[in-house]
């Protein structure tokens, strides 16, 4: 008997409420990045366990499509963070108030 | 040098409760499902030879074995996923780029421009970002920094530039 | 099998408390290390779920791809002033 899938949830739960804390209480940009990662590493547990689950392969798939998309996030996001390092000499997020009103 | 890890603590507590908070509420949530066992995956079937032909729509050779048929078919949003793949990729390279009087400047710069702005007008005008003062004397402050550290985009041209002027021998 | 809760429950130890590290590490290099131990992780939960490709497309696009591109970042926009945490106290942002 494997492992039940609720078990699973609740560590994708888990995975995904750390994320969140990080990206709450973090100010480094960087931080931000890595906390999105492990969010969607979590939404990617999630659909991996319900794949097994219903003995269906579309979340296998599905997850191919999250991980190509976390990659051009991570590319779109460095690019993003380097402009801000070359502007700001920081990565602090709360530095740039430009378009704040 | 190496550093020892150090935790950051403190000022986390809304924060943290706020995640614990929400982490009890979805896995109150869960507890309370009641899920039964999993199906799995039938022993006769290679998974990743079915993932692809779920992935690029190749129907007729998907195995008939347990609910894999029931696996849908991805073919167009493969293609969407190949078309935001070449956006991040174009989206990155005009984020890396850096332009110097709306000219760009390039990394390695296999030939001299003779037109290049001077440097004085080029330190203001790659950090302007029309923020407010006292982020402006910053950036000013960190450009001249920054001229004087990556010596390979900007710093050989310029310096060559002021020194010898319009010769043009060594390019 | 005993042996498959066994090791659920040490990786999903090794995961949620690699994640905690990434969120409460103070270096962001530290932090970075801690995600490439978290995503580790993570692939041998998809390998339990019998998503090997998956778990093989994990440990190349993650973590060696985003990983490695991460690294880069922060290697790129390391602070001069790296002796204090600037991010603990908010009030000093403002004069900056």
């Amino acid at each position: 008997m494997a492992v039940e899938v609720q078990y699973y949830v609740l560590l994708s739960m888990a995975l995904f409420s750390i994320g969140l804390f990080g990206i709450l209480t973090r100010r480094n940009a960087l931080l931000f990045l890595m906390s999105v990662e492990l969010m969607l590493n979590a939404a990617n547990i999630n659909l991996i366990a319900f794949a097994f689950y219903h003995g269906n392969l579309t979340g296998q798939v599905f997850a191919l499509f999250t991980m190509a998309l976390a990659a051009a996030e991570v590319a779109i996001g460095l690019g993003i963070l380097l402009v801000l390092y070359r502007n700001f000499r920081d990565v602090d997020v709360t530095v740039p108030t430009t378009m704040r009103w | 040098m190496t550093t020892k890890p150090r935790l950051r603590v403190g000022r986390v507590l809304l924060p943290g409760v706020l995640a614990v908070g929400l982490f009890g509420l979805m896995a109150l949530i869960v507890l309370n499902t009641s899920f039964g066992g999993s199906q799995g995956f039938p022993e006769s079937i290679a998974i990743t030879s079915e993932l692809g032909y779920a992935m690029f729509q190749l129907d007729e050779l998907q195995s008939t074995a347990g609910s894999i048929p029931n696996t849908e078919s991805f073919l167009a949003a493969f293609f969407l996923i190949a078309v935001v793949l070449d956006a991040a990729l174009d989206g990155a390279i005009v984020l890396a780029k850096r332009e110097e009087g709306g000219k760009p400047v390039v990394a390695l710069p296999s030939q001299r421009d003779d037109a290049e702005p001077a440097r004085s007008a080029t330190g203001r005008e790659t950090v302007a970002d029309g923020g407010s003062d006292s982020t402006e004397s910053v950036t000013t402050t960190g450009s001249d920094a920054d001229s004087a550290t990556d010596s390979t985009a900007a710093g050989n041209g310029n310096d060559d530039n002021d020194g010898d002027g319009n010769t043009g021998g060594d390019a | 099998m005993i042996y498959e809760q066994i090791a659920f429950a040490l990786f999903a130890f090794i995961t949620l408390a690699s994640a905690l590290g990434v969120v409460l590490l103070r270096e962001p290099w530290h932090s970075a290390l801690m995600l490439g131990v978290a995503l580790l992780s993570i692939a041998v939960h998809f390998v339990m779920q019998a998503a090997e490709f998956v778990a093989m497309m994990q440990v190349l696009v993650y973590v060696g791809g985003g990983l490695i591109l991460i690294t880069f970042a922060v290697m790129l926009t390391e602070r001069e002033d790296a002796t204090d945490d600037t991010e603990t106290n908010a009030d000093e942002v403002v004069q900056t």
